[in-house]
C-alpha cells in the first residue's frame, strides 16, 4: 500500500467511510499493530485540532454577520449630538486644507524636478513624477525600494552566502569564491560562467553569480537568474532564491505589484521558510510605508 | 450575498462541502434566510434561556451541524432544517440538564455520565492539550489542516492561501503535518493522553 492510500484508509475509518467487515479488520489491525495505532491516533488529534479552527472562523464569522446586521447609519443618526461635533471638524479640515500660503505658491509654480524626485524616492510611493525633459531621462529615476531591497539584502547576505562555501572539489569554483571575498565581482562573473550545467557546483555558482549581480546592481538580470533556480523546488537554493526574487523584484519596481505580494505571502505563508522572519520584518515595513 | 436568500437542501449541502466562498454563503443563508436562527432563539427563550444564550446554541450547533454534514452523519431522513433543529433541541435540553444539576448541587454525583468530574476533567485536558498543539502549529499551519479537513483540493488550498501553485500547497500541507507529528511525538503528556506512550 503506498503512502497516499495508507493515509486514506486512515481517514476513512475514522470518519465511518469503511464498510462494516473492513472496519472491524482495520480495528484489529490496529489492536496489533502499535505503529498503525499510533498513526491512527495521531491523525484523529490532528483532525480534532483542525475542527478546533474549523469552529473558531465558524464562529467569526457569525461575530462578522451579526456586525454587518447592526445597521451603522442608524447608529450614528441615535447619536445626534455628535453632528456639530463633526461638522466642526470638517470646517477646520477644510481650512487647513484651502489656507492661502505664500512659500508653498512659490514651489506650485515652480517646482524643481530634482527635488520632486529626491521626494518621492523618499516617500518610498513612487507615483508622483517630475515630468521628463530631455537633459533627464525617467531611466535615471532611482527605484522607490530600492534601499529597502539592499538593506535587506545586507541583511541576509551572510547567511546566504554562507552556504555557498566551497568543498574545494573543483578549482574554477574555488577561484570564483576567492574573487567574491575580495570583492572582484567581475572576476566572479567571469569564472562561474565558465562552469558548465554537468558540473556539480553548477547550482552553487549560479546562487554565487546572482548575489554579484545584486552586488553590482544588475538587478532584472538577477533576478531572471534566480527565477531560474526556481525551477527545482526541492533544489538546495529553492528558497534562498524565493528570496532573492523577491529583492531583485524589489529593488527595480515603482510600485508594488500584486505578483510582488503573491510572492511575499508564498514566504510569510511558510513558517519554516529560511527568511521566513525577514520576509515579515519586509511586509511590515512596506506596509508601513 | 443575495445569492444565498434561498437554497434547496442539495445546494445547501453542496455549499457547505465547497469552498471557503460556498461555505460562507451557506453559513450566512442559515444565519440570515433559514429560519433556523429564529427557531432556536425562540425556542432557548420559552425554555428558559435567554437571547444570548440562543444565540450562543445557535453559534455552537451551527459548528456541530457542518461537521456533521461534512463527516457524512447526515443521510437526508429529514430536511435539513429539521435535523438542525433536532441538534439544537437536544443541545440545549443537555446545556440545561448540565445548569441545573450545578444548581441543584448534583454535580459530583459519582456517575459515569458525560457530565461526571472525570469526564470533566478529561475534556479539559483535551481542550488544552488542543489549544497548546493549535499555538505551537502556527497560523498558516492550523489554517492549512483545515482546510485539508473540509476536503478541499491542492488547487482549490493554493487558491485559498495565495499560493503559486497545488504543489506548494501539498508541500506546506507535509510540513505542517510534519511539524505537527514532531511536536506531538515530544510531548510525553500529550502521548499519554492518547495512550502511545509505550510506543
Amino acid at each position: 500500500m503506498d503512502n497516499q492510500a495508507f493515509w486514506d484508509k486512515i481517514d476513512d475509518f475514522l470518519l465511518s467511510r469503511l464498510p462494516d467487515a473492513e472496519a472491524e479488520a482495520m480495528r484489529q489491525a490496529i489492536d496489533l499493530d502499535a505503529e498503525l495505532n499510533q498513526a491512527v491516533q495521531l491523525r484523529r488529534l490532528e483532525f480534532e485540532v483542525a475542527e478546533q479552527v474549523i469552529g473558531g472562523e465558524i464562529r467569526a464569522r457569525l461575530d462578522k454577520f451579526r456586525a454587518e446586521e447592526e445597521p451603522s447609519s442608524r447608529k450614528f443618526s441615535d447619536k445626534w449630538f455628535l453632528w456639530p461635533m463633526v461638522l466642526a471638524a470638517l470646517l477646520a479640515i477644510a481650512w487647513f486644507i484651502f489656507k492661502p500660503d505664500p512659500s508653498s505658491e512659490i514651489k506650485t509654480i515652480n517646482p524643481p524636478p530634482e527635488q520632486l524626485i529626491r521626494d518621492t524616492a523618499e516617500q518610498g510611493k513612487g507615483q508622483v513624477q517630475a515630468p521628463p525633459t530631455p537633459q533627464q531621462a525617467p531611466a535615471t529615476t532611482p527605484a522607490p525600494y530600492r534601499s529597502i531591497a539592499n538593506a535587506y539584502y545586507k541583511q541576509t547576505n551572510a547567511t546566504i552566502v554562507d552556504g555557498l562555501r566551497s568543498v574545494g572539489a573543483d578549482s574554477t569554483y574555488d577561484a570564483a569564491l576567492n574573487a567574491w571575498k575580495s570583492s572582484r565581482w567581475k572576476k566572479v562573473l567571469g569564472f562561474t560562467r565558465k562552469i558548465s550545467s554537468s558540473n556539480p557546483q553548477y547550482e552553487k555558482a549560479r546562487m554565487l553569480e546572482g548575489n554579484t549581480l545584486l552586488k553590482l546592481g544588475r538587478y532584472s538580470q538577477a533576478r531572471q537568474l534566480f527565477s531560474e533556480l526556481l525551477i527545482d523546488e526541492n533544489g538546495p537554493y529553492f528558497e534562498s532564491a524565493q528570496w532573492l526574487v523577491l529583492l531583485a523584484q524589489l529593488a527595480t519596481q515603482r510600485q508594488i505589484s500584486p505578483e510582488f505580494q503573491v510572492k511575499l505571502a508564498e514566504i510569510t505563508a511558510d513558517s519554516n521558510h529560511v527568511f521566513f522572519r525577514e520576509a515579515v520584518q519586509l511586509k511590515v515595513a512596506l506596509e508601513v510605508q | 450575498m443575495k445569492e444565498s436568500s434561498k437554497l434547496s437542501d442539495p445546494q445547501l449541502l453542496q455549499a457547505l462541502l465547497g469552498t471557503e466562498k460556498q461555505r460562507n454563503m451557506a453559513m450566512f443563508f442559515l444565519y440570515k434566510h433559514s429560519g433556523c436562527r429564529e427557531w432556536v432563539l425562540q425556542h432557548v427563550c420559552m425554555e428558559g434561556g435567554d437571547k444570548p444564550a440562543g444565540e450562543d446554541v445557535f453559534q455552537e450547533v451551527l459548528i456541530v451541524f457542518d461537521r456533521n454534514i461534512r463527516e457524512g452523519q447526515f443521510h437526508g431522513n429529514s430536511s435539513m432544517k429539521t435535523y438542525f433543529l433536532g441538534i439544537a433541541k437536544q443541545f440545549w435540553f443537555n446545556q440545561k440538564r448540565r445548569k441545573q444539576a450545578v444548581l441543584d448541587g448534583r454535580e459530583f454525583s459519582g456517575s459515569a455520565s458525560a457530565d461526571s468530574p472525570e469526564s470533566k476533567v478529561l475534556e479539559q485536558e483535551r481542550v488544552s492539550l488542543i489549544n497548546q498543539i493549535m499555538e505551537a502549529l502556527g497560523e498558516q499551519c492550523k489554517r492549512i489542516l483545515a482546510l485539508y479537513k473540509l476536503s478541499l483540493s491542492n488547487e482549490e488550498i493554493a487558491q485559498e492561501l495565495n499560493l503559486s501553485s497545488p504543489k506548494l500547497a501539498k508541500k506546506y500541507a507535509y510540513r505542517c503535518r510534519e511539524k505537527f507529528r514532531k511536536y506531538v511525538l515530544a510531548r510525553k503528556d500529550i502521548m499519554d493522553y492518547l495512550n502511545l506512550s509505550g510506543i
